[in-house]
């Protein structure tokens, strides 16, 4: 336990990893409305 | 505690440079990120924060499987605030370790791959509804006691992350206390649960401190550089002189008592011995 192992220590990265995972569609969509808004701003200046 | 066992790192830099830097620390003052800091100070603090962070971030697994099945809608509320709060943290704290020139990218790529990690306390199942009453009492509790203490670290953006942290970490251990408490008031097997989990998470939650100051072996560094303020048996024992008599109101029996001490034996915590006797 100290060196960071434990009973759920697979199930705890198993599904952190999982969930970082399954979550990329939403960061690539944020980036992307990011991106559109930026290019917007800069082009109203 | 969600960030112990960090090895320091020693600097190699000019000394009238790391004399001026420590003078500042000494002073009380705040280190910015745009001010000149000793390589070892910035490493040491993207280990702490990163963990700290990755902590916070993996602490919301274990309770967000209670979500669906909290007892009533109240506590199924309060539990769904509570790890949509944990996730905050790890932004916050994120964000903070970012100033030091790490990106958040990085440093959860090092946390999937292994190779940066998080407290252990979260490696530990939560069985029944008691364990999540427990978590918020006893984990958030050692876990108040840390962040106060880092209210004052050295790194300004950590110090002040620490800040906001710490409102929110109240409501959580609070949240824990309510829970266990209608749990130990309850029913026979209510009763029989709140006994288990804290039999089950009072040593954890103890070990969530450290290693004994004479073992810890890294914090010298640290402490001069006040990126810890309060070594791991000072923090400790502030937990237990606050946690027995809670535990003392709420009647289940101490697990250090149940394995045979005094309350007077265990007053001091000892490296072997980690905790304190409830008295009866």
């Amino acid at each position: 336990m100290i060196k960071g192992n434990g009973p759920c220590n697979v199930d705890r990265m198993k599904d952190r990893v999982s969930a970082w995972e399954d979550g990329a569609w939403v960061r690539e969509g944020l980036m992307a409305h990011a991106q559109k808004k930026a290019v917007r701003k800069v082009a109203a200046e | 505690m969600y960030a112990q066992m960090i090895k320091s790192e020693a600097s190699n830099e000019d000394p009238a440079l790391l004399e001026a830097f420590q003078a500042r620390i000494d002073a009380g003052e705040k280190i910015e990120p745009r001010d000149w800091m000793p390589e070892g100070y910035r490493k040491t603090l993207i280990r702490q924060i990163g963990q700290h962070a990755h902590s916070e971030v993996v602490g919301q697994l274990p309770e967000g499987n209670w979500i669906t099945r909290a007892p009533t809608l109240e506590r199924k509320a309060i539990l769904l605030a509570k790890v949509q709060d944990e996730a905050g943290h790890g932004l916050y704290l994120y964000s903070a370790a970012e100033t030091l020139g790490v990106s958040r990218d990085e440093l959860i790529e090092l946390l999937h791959e292994g190779r940066m990690k998080y407290s252990s306390i979260f490696n530990y199942p939560t069985l029944n509804w008691a364990d999540i009453g427990a978590v918020g009492w006893l984990v958030d509790g050692a876990a108040i006691v840390n962040q106060v203490a880092l209210q004052r670290t050295s790194y300004g953006p950590y110090s002040r992350a620490m800040v906001r942290i710490c409102k929110e970490e109240s409501f959580h251990a609070r949240q824990g206390y309510d829970a266990i408490r209608a749990m130990a008031f309850g029913t026979p097997e209510q009763k029989r649960q709140a006994q288990d989990a804290l039999n089950r998470l009072w040593f954890p939650a103890l070990m969530m401190f450290g290693p004994s100051d004479a073992e810890s072996v890294h914090s010298e560094q640290s402490m001069a550089w006040k990126i810890k303020v309060k070594s791991n048996d000072e923090l400790r024992q502030q937990f237990v002189d606050q946690t027995i008599p809670q535990i003392e109101y709420l009647g289940p029996t101490c697990p250090t008592r149940a394995s045979g001490g005094t309350r007077k034996a265990a007053t001091t915590i000892s490296a072997s011995r980690i905790g304190r006797n409830s008295s009866t």
